[in-house]
């Protein structure tokens, strides 16, 4: 087996780039030439970024460098051995952790789904709040093709969209393009390829004016209806007690509007 | 039982299940349910793709009402000896813990049983003048069974609508939805269904049960993202137990 540190290999490439721009940021995947395969060192640089936002930015864009958008979990790495069998268990925790560390952020993401997104690459769009994609982009779940269940990517896929639908992607492992998922409810909207930075941003700006606390909570809710709280009644209390708990935090003066 | 109720064939790789009772709109007759389910149990272990489409103008017209009336005048006797609880048998049961993928292919009119039929396929495609509906409130009662089956694979609004009005939904209207993948013209369903069905049937057949099974758990069982998480990985650890592939 070969001797082989990715972390202390690769640590000096930024394999992910981190862009301050005022009230909110823009992270790219920065792998075109593996069309942004997540390897360990990708991970451990997104991880470490993602630390770094939290609560300094309302909204955080996602996206890819080159014309891929992610192309999963590098797979390479996990084949080629240069990780060890116990790594590589590792790897498949580290991949569900970076994923949970998107959820549980208090900040909004935005995808803008560049190009390609494959296997791991779609729980990438599933994880983030809101999706934008090159309407020519090509979205799939190829892993039945090698005899397997995508195992982050289905799982959120059939949270996300009708089981027609996640069946199509789980099934049949056929890719669909940007304005298909638009319709599938995968992603929000499909525009042009030249157009799509500029969609991302205006989003992530105008999310950025809302009061921070109140985005929080509020994607907090959204992640527990109807997933932990499917029951009418009940979802209407929890509904008030997110309110309160915001107009606690904020203040009441913040929350009322001035005028009527 | 001389009558061939449900036609079969069997390819390669996948079986196609043909609903033989045209001048019935292909209602469902206590005899034609048995021969189904026989037929199903056949493909087990055989076949990792099925086809189900029907001969004539309709799909599958339901429950035969005749049938179901006259067995209501006679009176219950043991749950299970009438056409509605053999359906019930096949679609809540049989076809959901069959190992096979499920193809719909809608050559015509579905009507309450026919659109549970289609909401128990894993995936649907219908002929472009085809339509879907559970008209029950028509005559005062709840789509039982084809109701709760749309209700659990479209969204609320798009569910109450057809429930709540008895229209039909035309075939753009399932594929707007979601309750069907696509439409395509009359004349090209069936090919359309077998290219489909000779595509999946090329894949592992004990990952596509395993995919079939993860997709009836999820959100259904596990609705928490990161119990959904968690399952995956089980189920891609069973896969590769089972096949003995090292993948991913």
């Amino acid at each position: 087996m070969k001797t082989h540190d990715p972390e202390t290999n690769y640590m000096s490439e930024q394999l992910v780039v981190l862009e301050d721009c005022g009230n909110y940021a823009c992270i790219t995947l920065n792998r075109p030439a593996k069309q942004n395969a997540l390897n360990r060192a990708a991970q451990v640089q997104l991880q470490d970024i993602l630390k770094q936002c939290v609560g300094r930015y309302a909204a955080v864009i996602l996206t890819g460098a080159g014309s891929s958008f992610c192309a999963g979990v590098d797979a390479d790495e996990a084949r080629d051995g240069s990780a060890s069998a116990p790594e590589y268990s590792r790897q498949g925790h580290m991949w569900s952790e970076t994923i949970e560390m998107i959820r549980k952020h208090p900040s909004v993401f935005v995808a803008a789904v560049n190009g390609d997104a494959l296997s791991d690459g779609v729980s990438v769009i599933n994880v983030c709040d809101l999706a934008i994609a090159n309407e020519a982009a090509e979205i799939g779940l190829p892993e039945i093709t090698r005899a397997s269940y995508p195992t982050i990517a289905g799982p959120s896929t059939q949270l996300r969209i009708l089981r027609k639908h996640a069946s199509w992607m789980i099934l049949t492992g056929k890719r669909i393009d940007g304005r298909t998922a638009a319709r599938w409810g995968l992603v929000n909207a499909a525009v042009p390829a030249a157009r799509l930075m500029e969609e991302a941003r205006a989003v992530a700006e105008n999310i950025a004016k809302f009061n921070p606390v109140t985005v929080d909570w509020s994607k907090k809710a959204i992640d527990d209806i109807p997933a932990h709280v499917a029951d009418w009644t009940t979802a209407l209390e929890y509904g008030r007690v997110i309110t309160a708990a915001i107009q606690n935090q904020i203040g009441k003066e913040n929350f009322m509007p001035k005028k009527f | 039982m001389s009558e061939d109720l449900i036609l079969f064939e069997e390819f390669e790789n996948y079986a196609v299940i043909t609903f033989n009772r045209p001048e019935k709109l292909n209602a469902l007759s206590s005899p034609m349910v048995l021969q189904l389910q026989h037929r199903l149990d056949e493909c087990r272990g055989r076949h990792a793709v099925i086809v189900i489409t029907a001969r004539g103008k309709a799909f599958c017209a339901g429950v035969d009402l005749k049938e179901r009336n006259e067995w209501v005048r006679k009176g219950a006797k043991i749950r299970g000896d009438n056409v509605r609880n053999k359906w019930y048998d096949t679609m809540g049961t049989i076809i959901r813990n069959h190992p096979a993928v499920f193809i719909a292919a809608v050559n015509g009119l579905a009507l309450g049983g026919g659109a549970t039929l289609v909401n128990i396929c894993d995936l649907a495609i219908m002929a472009e003048d085809a339509e879907i509906g559970v008209p029950q409130i028509r005559w005062g009662i709840y789509p039982g069974i084809a109701g709760a089956s749309t209700q659990v694979r479209v969204l609320h609004k798009h569910a109450a609508w057809p429930i709540l009005t008895a229209r039909s939904l035309t075939a753009a209207d399932a594929v707007d939805i979601g309750m069907v993948n696509f439409a395509v013209p009359a004349d090209k369903l069936l090919d359309e269904a077998k290219a489909l069905a000779a595509h999946i049937a090329q894949f592992d057949p004990i990952a596509l049960d395993w995919c079939k099974k993860a997709l009836d758990q999820i959100p259904s069982h596990i609705a928490d993202w990161s119990v959904a998480l968690e399952y995956g990985r089980g189920v891609t650890s069973i896969i590769q137990d089972q096949t003995g592939k090292g993948g991913r």
